[in-house]
């Protein structure tokens, strides 16, 4: 059987300590990373998060209006969330939501009325493509620096997995609120 | 109490009263229900304002009412159906002495007292007289060694033996026994009356319509009071059955009768809410007790805690320098007060971000909330569900990693409501329900502690009993679509959960994973293809590659003997191509800044939990 000399046994000894202390240090960087403050590319626009919920719902309307798709629309309204790695009292908005029981040609018919109506209207199309999963969908991304506001837009075809819809994800940008407990119990 | 009250008395009418307010429970229960998921919810929909944020605070204010109605009056109604209890067995003994009174032809009289007729054998042709005597109950023995009272008792048991033995009347003999039956009853009546007397007037609430932090605190109290009462009456109901298993506490909960049920769980209310296998209903209902009661305590010792004393450091001088140091004041209210003060704090953070989440049911379509875990113990438990598990057609379950504790509550709450809307849009009219499930104690640091497995193993029993509750009150296997998202350690804490045993999920999703204890996705207790994994770059997120290290993946073992906290180079984690799982997108391809990267890999975890597998994006 292997036996380490004292020698091997502290060469082994002293590189388990030099990896130890690299990984302590390349892992102690990430937890660092955590709690340091990111910087933001603009400035955050005060808001409160009751006003920055009825803006994100007045976007989301009028992207819906776009889309010029009569269907059904889901109900629940935007999220509320910290920009934690931003500062504490930064938050943005976030609204998912569908337009469903359409078919498949009126997904086309959305997704064309979005790609001429998005420019007209303020966004600039960041991306117009084919979205990388097996079903293939189109899907937009855009955003609106004015209103500082982005979106996804995928238009998901009918599959096994369910039926036609038109998916949006409308984000904000970080807003800053009055005060980071401002915030708190605001989901 | 005496003979002409327990005479008179109809135990009856205090289980009618007590059911009365067992309904007034259930009633304040409903209407807590309503005002925060019907009331305040359609409130928020139609109108806008300061008043209707005003009328929001009232109704809050009215929904802690309800709750403060229906535990306490949840309590009375197990305390009165204790004492019915007590009075019954009391009330029964006495009927039984009168019933055997009248066979043997003795009269009791309006005091208590029995008359015996004439009898026995005539003496100097005269019938031995008849005559009245009165009974004395038993003094209640101690059960020491050396027992005065039962010595006592004997003694005056053979007593009363050699004087009927000696009496001329037999019927003397048989009156003594008939009255010290009646008096025994009479005394235990008396007895379980001053027991539960002061219990139930300190039941009374204070007349003011604000149910205070000291009120919650009462409630600890009185049902520690209650539980101590109702000792006997509580014997006669089966506790839980001893080990974890989800199927047999839920058929020890449906063998309870509705009476036995609201007893137990008023009394028991932290053991009933930690109950896999129960349903949510319940357990929220018992959780949310807790939640209550351990705010009102934690708030009432942190406002207790002496203000830290200023200024911190004073300057010392030591030969000729001068040093800065901390005051004898300060220090000595350091060590007394600091970790308490901190610990209260992060749980109250935590307790407070979870009724915050109640109050905001109904907010912009957010669903109803269960908590179906709750504990201080530790870094703290919450298991926090959006939506009723129970009708699910998708259920997500969310494990989150290192420096889980309740004070992260909020992020982790906040993050599977958003899911949840995420999920409800892709999967429109169908039953969806997202999982926060804070449930064990997670590394609270990345160096050392996430670098062990010890961690995920000891949450991993109960993350299965968790899945197996959960599968349990939907309806089995195939009831619910179900999907297991891991953070971080979390994903670790699955991988655990799923090499102990039978781990009851549809499908796992791992993000940021140091690794998940085995070495490929077919290892995992799910169907091929539904292991999913979700990996920034290396420049992005080092986790991956630290698990590596630190050997939480699977892999060779030689290298473990060698390399420092057992680690491996090489070995599998989710995010590479060899692990075997769909390796999902999780960066927003877009080009902007408002993308947070929380809100584009949701949306791709959200159709994983829909069950939309051809619409996930891929890397």
């Amino acid at each position: 059987m292997w036996k380490p000399t004292a020698d091997r046994t502290n060469s082994i000894r002293l590189r388990a300590t030099a990896l130890a202390v690299l990984l302590a240090g390349s892992l102690s960087l990430l937890s660092v990373g955590c709690s340091n403050v990111k910087e933001l590319s603009y400035e955050p626009v005060r808001m409160d998060p009751d006003p920055a919920r009825a803006k994100t719902k007045e976007i989301s309307s009028r992207l819906l209006e776009m889309t010029g798709v009569k269907g059904k629309v889901t109900q629940p309204g935007p999220s509320v969330t910290r920009c934690r790695e931003y500062g504490d009292d930064l938050f943005s908005t976030d609204h998912p939501w569908s337009v469903y029981e359409i078919s498949d040609a009126q997904v086309e018919e959305g997704m064309q009325n979005l790609r001429k109506a998005l420019g007209a209207n303020g966004w600039k199309i960041t991306k117009d493509g084919k979205a990388n999963s097996q079903a293939q969908d189109p899907e937009i991304y855009a955003e609106n620096k004015a209103e500082q506001f982005a979106v996804h837009i995928t238009g998901e075809k009918k599959s096994a997995t369910g039926g036609s819809l038109i998916l949006f994800s409308v984000v904000s940008a970080c807003f800053r609120a009055a005060s980071p407990s401002a915030l708190d119990g605001e989901y | 109490m005496d003979y002409a009250a327990l005479k008179a008395l109809k135990p009856s009418e205090f289980t009618e009263a007590a059911d009365g307010y067992k309904a007034a429970s259930d009633m304040a229960d409903h209407a807590y229900g309503d005002t925060e998921g019907q009331i305040s919810a359609r409130l928020r929909e139609g109108l806008h304002g300061v008043a209707v944020e005003a009328a929001l605070g009232s109704l809050r204010d009215l929904a802690k009412n309800f709750h403060y109605v229906q535990v306490e009056c949840g309590l009375a109604a197990t305390s009165l159906k204790a004492f019915a209890a007590a009075m019954t067995d009391a009330k029964k003994k006495l009927d039984d002495a009168l019933e055997d009174a009248a066979h043997q032809k003795l009269t009791v009289g309006a005091d208590g007292s029995v008359t015996y007729p004439p009898g026995g054998e005539e003496k100097d042709g005269k019938l031995p007289e008849g005559g009245t005597v009165t009974g004395s109950a038993k003094g209640k023995p101690a059960g020491t060694v050396i027992d005065p009272t039962r010595d006592a008792n004997d003694l005056s048991a053979a007593l009363e033996r050699q004087a009927a033995n000696i009496h001329p009347n037999p019927n003397f003999g048989k009156a003594v026994a008939i009255a010290n039956r009646i008096a025994q009853a009479v005394a235990e009546a008396t007895e379980a009356d001053a027991m539960w007397a002061p219990k139930l007037r300190k039941l009374k609430a204070d007349d003011d319509l604000v149910v205070s932090d000291k009120d919650w605190a009462d409630v600890q109290g009185d049902t520690a009071d209650v539980r101590a009462g109702a000792k006997d009456y509580l014997e006669h109901i089966k506790p839980p059955p001893k080990g974890d298993d989800p199927k047999a506490n839920a058929d020890w909960w449906k063998g309870l009768s509705p009476d036995e049920q609201s007893a137990y769980l008023s009394l028991n209310a932290a053991e009933v809410g930690a109950l896999d296998g129960l349903p949510s209903v319940v357990r929220d209902e018992a959780n949310r007790t807790v939640l209550a009661e351990k705010t009102a305590e934690f708030q009432i010792r942190y406002d207790g805690i002496p203000k830290e004393p200023q200024p911190r450091y004073h300057y010392v001088q030591h030969g000729r320098a001068w040093t800065r140091e901390e005051t004898d004041e300060w220090r000595e209210w350091n060590d007394k007060y600091a970790k308490d003060k901190e610990f209260l704090k992060r749980n109250l953070d935590g307790m407070n971000a979870i009724q915050a989440r109640f109050d905001a049911t109904g907010k912009e379509g957010l669903p109803e909330a269960y908590l179906l875990g709750f504990d201080t113990k530790g870094g703290g438990r919450a298991i926090v569900a959006n939506g009723n598990p129970e009708t699910a057609d998708h259920t997500a379950v969310f494990v989150p990693g290192t420096f889980t504790a309740i004070e992260k509550s909020e992020d982790y709450i906040g993050h599977m409501g958003e899911l949840w809307k995420k999920t409800h849009a892709q999967v429109p009219g169908q039953n969806v329900s997202t999982i926060t499930w804070i449930g064990y104690d997670a590394p609270q640091s990345i160096v050392p502690e996430a670098m062990t497995k010890g961690y995920a193993h000891d949450a991993a029993p109960d993350l299965n009993h968790f899945m197996a509750g959960l599968e349990h009150i939907q309806g089995g296997d195939g009831a619910s679509h179900t999907t297991l998202i891991g953070h971080s350690y979390g994903s670790t804490v699955i991988g655990a959960a799923s090499n102990a045993g039978d781990l009851r999920t549809d499908d796992i999703l791992v993000a940021g994973s140091p690794g998940m204890l085995v070495g490929h996705a077919k290892d995992l207790d799910v169907e091929e293809g539904h292991v999913w994994s979700e990996a920034a770059s290396f420049t992005k997120d080092q986790v991956p590659a630290g698990g590596k290290v630190a050997g939480l993946g699977g892999g060779t073992p030689f290298w473990k003997e060698i390399l420092p906290f057992g680690s491996v180079w090489g070995q599998n984690v989710p995010s590479d191509e060899d692990f075997g799982a769909h390796i999902m997108d999780n960066d927003a391809d877009s080009h902007t800044d408002y993308w947070r990267k929380d809100s584009f890999s949701l949306e791709n975890q959200a159709r994983v939990v829909a069950g939309r597998y051809d619409k996930v994006v891929l890397d």
